[in-house]
């Protein structure tokens, strides 16, 4: 199954293959790009940033706005709080790789409010709220996100004028802000370095549940304002809201949904709801085709305890944020919280009406509140920026809680980068999501692969030729099984944070059986680990453990032609320190003297706290329909 | 100075200036006047602009604090001014109690004792600062 060196080459060899016809649609007038590649690169970058025109990170004393996230992006440094009396930031970090496109998603909701009450002159600025706000940001932002964010159409509040109109238009000025730094982030030249994304977030949160979305234009035309949950209580009215303004303003956008894992099923409706008729499901299905499967409050592939080993990763143990201080009221998430299961039930719906409105695949963000575009690292995590820190005034010790993480990158397999190239592969879902590391990884499906196309040169071009790449749905055959090729090597990584050797490849099967989802993970490609290289905690990798690159051709042996079903590969990297045990190394914790470990950085002598992770990376599924 | 007196000279000491733990989704040692203070601007946001969203339970939170602390430093200050009475005698109580209650009252004016996470200033203040 091993077939490092040849699939590797056949990654790097098509990249520097001619331009051919372009494969998607021209919008925009911009110079061409210099660098085209018709079998398509990688691009990394971070579609969920928020910045200082966030509520919330704004009460936590986040001072980066949209243009300095960019710049983050880009790789220039950026400054995070706590700031010193003269208003230098006390802290500064640095991608160790720029990215290669970002979006800063910040909030839609409360824009207008924020603004207004920073806005000196205006009367909303001596309004109570406003006041209290400055005064004591963060309990008002305790104050004002549970009023306005927790219950469909709430009332705004009394300085936004009759029907909340003030607020509302006063939206006008952030959301304006938000679009300038994007237009100057581009990079419109043909050496098109960076590509940025006009976005925001949609931000609902009924009963303490997490509906959330992050709406992405395809280019610089969006909405006058941005719609939010104040406006659009949920993702069918958010759609028909869209769809509205974007007639006028000509714009095309797509929404990602994210924390499924904390949205109690209220993103989702399942197959007995008779939710769907086709139309419906195919709308969804059309302005939905990504989900965010991994970010800062965890990971929501699959349940923890499933029979999958590999789904206990960066889990959280509440449903809900409101459950978080409070850990007798620790509930499990239930249903269609996890990607399996959503995905599952999209078939379901499927397998009645014949569409599936969760035909999604797979990407992951930061969800950063600091302005800090695609800063995943474990190493030097300096914490998320929102929530109940206290980062305006000191630099804690602990930067985040130990329950969350770093979040991940989005993949985007494209010809070039620029805006119709990169909105193009999201819209067919040619995309992946990693955990933090930068893995190449190539999955396709068809039915006539030859069994040694790991070990071919021209791997991507038969893949392409003979198949489907992930996220599309495979062409019907007249029979046998599918063949999939998953095809990853190992993050290069930098001089600074070398990368991690990589464990195993797997391919995960969902399937309809009777009326019921199954799923089945099967492992195609594996390095066999040297010998106690497990969660030693020192986090140093041991020379040789792992592999470089893995390569799989693998057919289904359950296949069955009647059944609806999915496919998707998941890359495991061999085990590395987490962000939270990194710490423990960098204070030189020594668990021998425990009277010298400060009480903040007591879980680094509990054993029951991990030390290690597996990084990973998913791919989106490629999806097979019974021929009918 | 009578035994009652002392008691309730120590007891508004310890109200207006001895640090006391607190939760508010986060937390912080302030003294009880602190989170009297923060009970009546909730409650004047409420008269405001209405108890929708988490305003009630911030109300709920506050009382039950401020309930459990004063009643433990009113119980503290009791047996501290009986214990005073019984050892210096009413004279020697009075000045005792005075003594710890300038000495709390300029510790706290002088001193950043206070850690308070709902300031947008720095999160350690001292007592005039806390009330800023």
């Amino acid at each position: 199954m091993r077939r490092t060196c040849i699939a590797a080459s056949a990654l790097v060899v098509v990249t520097m293959l001619a331009p051919a016809a372009t494969a998607f649609e021209r919008t925009e007038r911009r110079e061409p790009c210099a660098s085209y590649n018709e079998l398509r690169s990688p691009f990394f970058g971070d579609l969920h940033v928020h910045t200082a025109l966030s509520f919330d990170a704004n009460a936590l004393g986040v001072r980066n706005l949209p243009a300095d996230a960019y710049r983050f992006a880009r790789g220039e440094p950026l400054g995070l709080q706590p700031y010193d009396g003269g208003g230098e930031a006390r802290r500064r970090v640095r991608l160790a790789r720029p990215l290669d496109f970002a979006a800063v998603t910040d909030h839609a909701e409360l824009l207008g409010e924020l603004h207004l009450c920073r806005s000196e002159g205006t009367p909303a600025f001596d309004s109570l709220v406003c006041q209290t706000y400055r005064r004591w940001p963060l309990l008002t932002y305790f104050f004002v996100a549970s009023r306005m964010l927790s219950i469909a159409g709430p009332e705004r509040y009394t300085f936004c004028g009759k029907e909340g109109v003030g607020c509302r238009e006063a939206g006008a000025g952030p959301w304006q802000v938000i679009r300038d730094a994007a237009e100057q982030a581009y990079d419109r030249t043909s050496a098109c370095t960076f590509t940025s994304f006009v976005a925001y977030e949609w931000s609902g949160g009924p009963g303490g549940y997490m509906t959330h979305r992050n709406v992405i234009f395809a280019d610089e035309r969006a909405p006058r304002l941005p719609v939010s949950f104040l406006d659009a209580s949920d993702g069918d009215k958010l759609w028909t809201a869209l769809e509205k303004e974007c007639q006028g303003a000509g714009c095309r956008f797509l929404t990602i949904p994210h924390n499924t894992n904390l949205s109690g099923g209220l993103l989702f409706e399942s197959a007995g709801n008779d939710a769907f008729d086709a139309e419906a499901a195919r709308r969804r299905a059309r302005y939905e085709p990504l989900l965010e499967i991994l970010q800062h409050k965890g990971d929501s592939e699959c349940r923890a305890g499933a029979a999958d080993e590999l789904c206990s990763f960066e889990k959280l143990p509440f449903a809900r944020m409101e459950e978080q201080p409070f850990p007798f009221r620790w509930q499990e998430p239930g249903a269609l919280t996890f990607a399996r299961d959503i995905l599952g039930e999209g078939m379901r719906i499927k397998s009645r009406i014949g569409v599936n409105p969760y035909e999604m695949g797979f990407l992951a963000a930061t969800d950063t509140h600091l302005g800090a575009a695609g800063l995943a690292d474990e190493q030097g995590y300096p914490g998320h920026g929102a929530g109940g820190d206290v980062t305006r005034h000191e630099i804690p010790l602990v930067p985040d809680s130990l329950a969350f993480n770093p979040g991940g990158l989005a993949v985007l397999w494209a010809e070039e980068n620029s805006r119709d190239a990169l909105f193009a592969a999201m819209q067919r879902r040619e995309a992946y999501g990693t955990s933090g590391p930068r893995m190449l990884v190539r999955f396709f499906g068809g039915w006539d692969y030859a069994a040694d196309l790991c070990s071919r040169p021209d791997l991507v071009e038969k893949g392409y030729a003979g198949g489907v790449p992930m996220g599309a749905s495979l062409p019907a055959a007249a029979s046998g099984a599918p063949i999939f090729v998953v095809s990853a090597m190992q993050d290069a990584g930098t001089a600074q944070l070398p990368g991690t050797p990589l464990e195993r490849v797997q391919i995960v099967k969902l399937w309809i059986e009777g009326d019921q989802a199954r799923e089945q993970v099967y492992d195609v490609a594996a390095a066999m680990p040297s010998a106690g290289a497990d969660s030693d905690g020192a986090c140093t990798p041991r020379a040789g453990d792992g592999a470089a690159s893995l390569c799989a051709a693998w057919r289904d042996p359950d296949f069955d032609a009647k059944e609806i079903a999915l496919y998707y590969a998941r890359v495991i990297e061999r085990p590395s320190c987490r962000w939270s045990h990194h710490l423990c190394h960098s204070r030189a914790i020594d668990c021998t003297d425990t009277g010298s470990v400060p009480a903040e950085l007591a879980y680094c002598c509990d054993a029951d706290v991990p030390k290690t992770i597996r990084e990973r990376a998913w791919t989106s599924p490629i999806f097979y329909t019974p021929p009918s | 100075m009578t035994r009652a007196r002392a008691r309730t000279l120590l007891w508004i000491t310890m109200l207006a200036a001895l640090p006391v733990p607190f939760f508010l989704v986060v937390v912080g040692h302030v003294p009880v006047a602190r989170l009297l203070q923060l009970l009546a601007a909730t409650l004047h946001f409420i008269a405001v602009e209405g108890p929708a969203g988490a305003l009630r339970t911030v109300v709920l939170l506050l009382v039950v604090q401020i309930v459990w602390w004063a009643g433990l430093q009113r119980f503290a200050a009791g047996l501290a001014a009986a214990g005073l009475d019984r050892l210096l005698g009413r004279r020697g109580m009075g000045i005792a109690a005075f003594s710890f209650a300038i000495l709390m009252l300029g510790a706290a004016v002088a001193f950043p004792i206070y850690r308070t996470p709902f300031r947008s200033a720095s999160l350690h203040a001292s007592l005039l600062e806390v009330f800023e």
